[in-house]
């Protein structure tokens, strides 16, 4: 079990590695001057010389990316060219946004996956798995930043049902910060105004984030729902003259959890690219923002940041997935 | 997922199994309703030219924004060209993006794949590390790098989403074909000394071909998406032309009082997104040895 | 079975409807608050020695005084924390007398040290708005604290009034609070910038209470301001970055004042009862540059071939009228503004300029823009107006930084770009646009001309009225021979709630005053 991880853990490190330099030449063979783009166009040219080289701009690529590696070596990103700090402390402060998001994201899409899978299972091939397929199949459809768009359109401008772009009220200020995630901090100060205005502002972006991971799960859910339905004990507990209700949801819902658990993971670590589209619209300060602005501005050093802890999550996602698969399911060994 | 498409193993039965797969998808109503949809899309963008009743990238300044009326079905945009004639160019952009990138993954994941299940050992090692390398990055994001790196043209674009693509067929192939090499009539032409790349083109390629092609087209939806969503960051087709994620996203602008603008792009989007998906839940329905073995 | 569906089919229901369940807040925000929806992620550092930004600096011009201030018009410097001054002979010595009694928000009162320091600590820093300073002022010696209520300042040069006011006046000469400076010095980090870029050491009219990166600034009246506290007591820039979701918030109530829409959503709320839209001239221009090291465009009759092609009234609709036309390049209300426009579309002359140019067959050229809203949709305008002159277009919708490269680099075709002045003078416009040597826009479109000796003459010139015609002349020779169609000047647009008053932007800021707003 160890040695397994221990062997994945090397696998993931090379990939990160490999991802690494593929985007750090990817980003600097573009003609793009972003130390003029970031001072404007009317800035000085000795201005823009003089940043360029503070930041080692002037310098061969694969200069720059020694000096990268080098640094990267002693555990430190750079600074960042459009924020002038260090981008792990910009990462510091914009995950916990992109976490809080993806984390209820993926509840909402639990939530209404399982059920939707649950309901078309047990009604399958009836109209009723058909209208609910139908209909979660249409969130799926519909581009993120069109659907963001139009939700917030009617239940925020139209019904007035939810407050608006951002993650708080502006005139409630953040609860101290302990975990970075304002429901958890206001969960833990006992604040209860700022947690019901910041779960207010959550369920939006929340569900749009999470549509297509309902959709995922509700998938699975059902094929593995359909899947145990079928087998000798179901059909036994079946014939014992238990409730329908406790069939499904006791027996065949329980061992059906095992690749709905599987496809839970993959979706958490693939959030992040919803995220780019939904944290515009919403005006989440997060992750996907700053990768996007990153990208615009071809700030390199963020740009890697990203990169760097993208791949990371995704990675460990990955091996989390597979060791509560593992976990969950005896009959895998490692090797 | 990729379990969900199984891999034929002789042509007889590939034969037999894809008519079987026809009528199948006919009979479910989830697919057949993809079916249409994305027939019906097919037959927009063959006949786009004379459906359009204007030119879609002809400009008339003064007759901007107007609702939809006799004369514009869908309105006119912020630059008074046509809505309806755009959408239904655009329809060729969007097929035009999704079948491309489909064949351009599926040109470089599928070789690389049957090579690494065929050879096994480090080659398979190697190959895929590459793959959980560019899967270990989100689509977008990696599309918006490369897309960036390349000059932004719907050429670009498309290249941008294939290399983001690949490695999830490359995953597949190299599964199916690591059941093929083991099966007894690739077994007895490696007897008979055929050459390696002789069993890869003659028996193993065609029994991966066919599971690649279906994964892909599941995946077409996501594919136009992806590029809708460089579109909007702005990473997209170049104007004038008519794509459909450029489209929404210009038309935000007026999303409170010329609806119209964003909200037809949208739907046509939506729509041709969703054929795909139907399509690909009945599809999944029909190949799941799970489900199968339910109903059998 | 019935009963566990039924139990699913509700939990649905409930998901759909959990929305309605968490309520919306009151939708108006207080009187004495204003609430302002902008984008604030250009806002790096709020430390005046580094904060270059146009949003950065807005804070910084509320949080920190400066010793004087520019008038309205430009046209002389007024009174700030210096209540009077003196200057040599040769101009290039100021004597300034503090106002007494002023005071930090921390308590402790400005002095000379302080001014002595703030500007030292700027040339110490040498971050990017440093030079503002560090181009007239030699080294930090040449500032220095005279008593505890006189500052001496020695330029590098004869610094006439103006002159003098456009480096003090700037938010990169505020006075910092020394002893705060000293308090949270570090061992890698001596002057505190790393403290200052995110707390206040100021003596302005507002207190920064928090700022949140990506999210909000949140600034507050300072009681006991010189001036008096400002009449909105709590100040909040909410960081909206999507126009459409800033518009809906807007309208909504929720925010008072909208910075960043789009042209057409200005329009819209023109056109709704309860908003005003603020129009205000700006001194900026939009063109079109050709590059003449690209062979075609080596041709003054292609190039001219090109403006008489441009459609000028259909890029004033698609800007929804939020320009005003205008070719030269001083825009209009600046001294000695040429109000000629020879340009309209003219198909018969264009054409009849490229056969002249041996050019009638066309030829291919790249236009970049970048994503800004609405330049895609001018340039594929363009395109077409191009066409039917046979030059074939390859629009380019790039990132601001791929535009830029190229225009640095001078390997663009064509580009569509922006120019704002950076000091209320035609001598800012003229040098740019006409003379190569100063390397920056005739250099970036390889057009020497000998235009350039004009511009160099015009600056020195001290009998206005031949200032004047020599800017004219300039204007005149860069409207026919250059390498620049000018479209556009265009406005700034601020879109507010109609109860807020007193927004009032001036020519040459991106931005207002905000002691001067309020509400009814």
């Amino acid at each position: 079990m160890w040695a397994y991880i221990v062997r994945r853990l090397a696998l993931a490190s090379l990939a990160v590695a490999g991802v690494l330099v593929i985007v750090f030449f990817l980003s600097h063979i573009i003609p793009g001057d972003p130390v003029a783009a970031i001072l404007g166009p009317q800035a000085p040219n000795d201005v823009i010389e003089d940043l360029r080289r503070r930041y080692g701009l002037d310098r061969p690529v694969p200069e720059q990316f020694y000096r990268f590696v080098a640094r990267l070596v002693r555990g430190d990103l750079g600074d960042s060219l459009a924020t002038h700090r260090p981008v792990i402390r910009d990462l510091r402060e914009f995950l916990p946004a992109t976490i809080e998001l993806a984390t209820a994201a993926i509840l909402i899409g639990v939530l209404a996956g399982l059920s939707v899978g649950v309901i078309s299972a047990v009604a399958r091939g009836r109209p009723l798995d058909h209208a609910v397929r139908f209909l979660s199949l249409i969130g799926l459809s519909m581009p993120v930043f069109w659907l963001g768009l139009i939700l917030l359109f009617i239940f925020y401008f139209k019904l007035n049902l939810v407050p608006g772009p951002g993650q708080l009220d502006i005139f409630l200020s953040r609860p101290p910060t302990v975990t970075g995630l304002i429901t958890v901090d206001a969960l833990l100060a006992r604040d209860f105004a700022t947690l019901w205005n910041a779960l207010g502002h959550l369920l939006l972006p929340a569900v749009v984030l999470g549509s297509h991971a309902l959709v995922g799960i509700a998938r699975i859910t059902r094929a593995s729902m359909l899947e145990v339905l079928g087998q000798d004990y179901v059909k036994v507990a079946r014939a014992k003259g238990l409730s329908e209700r406790t069939v499904v949801l006791k027996h065949a819902l329980r061992n059906g959890l095992l690749p709905i658990i599987t496809v839970i993971g993959i979706y958490y670590g693939g959030l992040l690219e919803g995220a780019v589209l939904t944290e515009t619209v919403f005006a989440w300060p997060g992750l996907g923002r700053y990768a996007t602005s990153a990208i615009l501005s071809q700030d390199f050093a963020a740009i890697m940041g990203v990169t760097i802890l993208i791949a990371l999550v995704f990675s460990l996602a990955n091996l989390l997935v597979d060791l509560a698969y593992g976990f969950l399911n005896p009959k895998i060994r490692y090797e | 997922m990729n379990q969900a498409v199984a891999a034929p193993t002789t042509v007889a039965a590939q034969r037999a199994q894809r008519r079987r797969l026809i009528s199948r998808a006919l009979a479910n109503p989830l697919s057949l309703a993809g079916l249409l949809i994305i027939g019906l899309l097919l037959l927009v963008a063959l006949i786009a030219p004379w459906l359009s009743p204007y030119d879609p990238i002809q400009t008339n300044v003064p007759r901007r924004l107007e609702a939809p009326s006799g004369e514009h079905l869908f309105g006119t945009d912020q630059l008074g060209r046509d809505i309806l004639s755009r959408i239904l160019y655009g329809s060729r952009i969007s097929l035009r993006i999704a079948v491309l990138t489909a064949v351009i993954a599926t040109l470089l994941g599928a070789p690389l794949g049957l090579i690494s299940g065929y050879f096994r050992g480090r080659v398979d090692d190697l190959l895929m590390r590459l793959t959980d390398m560019f899967m270990a990055f989100p689509r977008l994001i990696l599309a918006m790098a490369i897309a960036a790196a390349l000059s932004p043209t719907l050429e670009n674009v498309i290249i941008a989403i294939s290399l983001a693509a690949w490695p999830a067929y490359a995953r597949l192939a190299r599964s199916v074909t690591l059941g093929l090499r083991e099966e007894n009539f690739v077994e007895a032409a490696r007897a008979l000394g055929a050459s390696p790349l002789r069993i890869l083109g003659r028996h193993v390629a065609p029994g991966v071909i066919s599971p690649v092609v279906i994964q892909v087209s599941l995946d077409m939806g996501g594919i136009i998406l992806t590029a809708a969503g460089l579109g909007f960051i702005g990473f997209g087709a170049q104007p004038p032309t008519p794509e459909w994620g450029v489209m929404i996203s210009e038309g935000r602008t007026y999303i409170t009082d010329q609806w119209w603008v964003s909200t037809f792009p949208g739907i046509a989007i939506s729509l041709f997104v969703m054929g795909f998906n139907l399509l690909g839940d009945g599809i999944r329905d029909i190949l799941d040895p799970r489900l199968r073995s339910v109903r059998g | 079975m019935r009963r566990g569906l039924a139990k699913a089919l509700l939990l649905l229901v409930i998901l759909a409807l959990l929305p309605a369940a968490v309520g919306g807040a009151p939708s108006r925000t207080p009187s004495n608050v204003l609430v302002i929806g902008t984008s604030i992620q250009d806002i790096v550092s709020l430390d005046p020695a580094q904060a270059f930004e146009f949003r950065s600096t807005w804070v910084v011009e509320h949080i920190y005084d400066t010793l004087v201030e520019f008038s309205r018009d430009f046209s002389r410097a007024l009174p700030g924390l210096a209540t009077s001054w003196t200057a040599s002979a040769d101009l290039k010595t100021y004597t300034f007398r503090l106002r007494p009694g002023v005071r930090f928000h921390s308590g402790n009162s400005v002095d000379a040290q302080a001014v002595e320091f703030s500007l030292r600590r700027v040339m110490r820093l040498k971050l990017s708005p440093a030079f503002i300073i560090t181009d007239f002022v030699k080294s930090p010696d040449d500032i220095v604290a005279v008593g505890t209520d006189q500052v001496r300042v020695t330029f590098n040069q004869a610094m006439p009034e103006i002159l003098m006011a456009s480096v003090l006046d700037n938010p990169v000469s505020s006075v910092v609070d020394p002893a705060l400076v000293r308090r949270n010095a570090a061992a890698g980090d001596p002057e505190a910038n790393k403290w200052v870029t995110e707390n206040d050491a100021g003596s302005g009219p507002y207190v920064l209470r928090r700022w949140t990166r990506n999210a909000v600034v949140e600034l507050v009246a300072f009681d006991s301001y010189w001036r008096g506290r400002p009449s909105m007591g709590r100040i909040f820039m909410q960081d909206l970055i999507e126009p459409a979701a800033q518009l809906l918030a807007l309208q909504r109530g929720d925010i008072d004042v909208a910075m960043s829409l789009l042209p057409g959503q200005y329009r819209q709320l023109q056109n709704t009862p309860g908003f005003v839209v603020k129009q205000t001239p700006t001194f900026t221009l939009r063109y079109l540059a050709m590059n003449v090291g690209y062979e075609p465009f080596s041709s003054r009759q292609v190039r001219n071939a090109v403006k008489y092609a441009i459609d000028y009234d259909a890029i004033k609709r698609i800007y929804e009228d939020t320009i005003d036309v205008g070719q030269t390049i001083v825009p209009a209300r600046m001294f000695a503004h040429l109000a000629d426009r020879p340009y309209q579309r003219n198909l018969e002359r264009a054409r009849a300029l490229m056969r002249e140019a041996g050019r009638e067959a066309g030829f291919r050229a790249t236009l970049a823009v970048s994503t800004e809203v609405p330049l895609p949709d001018i340039a594929a305008k363009i395109k077409e107006d191009l066409a039917a002159i046979n030059i074939q277009v390859d629009v380019q919708v790039l990132r601001a930084a791929d535009v830029l490269g190229q225009y640095r680099g001078r390997t663009h075709h064509m580009v569509i770009a922006r120019w704002g002045a950076d000091y209320p003078d035609p001598d800012n416009l003229a040098k740019a646009f006409a003379d190569f040597d100063s390397r920056v826009l005739a250099w970036r479109n390889q057009w020497d001309h000998p235009v350039k000796q004009i511009v160099k003459q015009a600056v020195q010139e001290a009998d206005r009225v031949k200032r004047e015609a020599l800017y004219k002349e300039i204007q005149k020779v860069v409207l026919e021979e250059g390498p620049y169609a000018v479209f556009a000047y265009p406005l700034r647009l601020i879109a507010m709630r109609s109860n807020v008053k007193g927004v009032d932007p001036s020519p040459l800021a991106e931005t207002f005053d905000l002691t001067s707003a309020s509400k009814e």
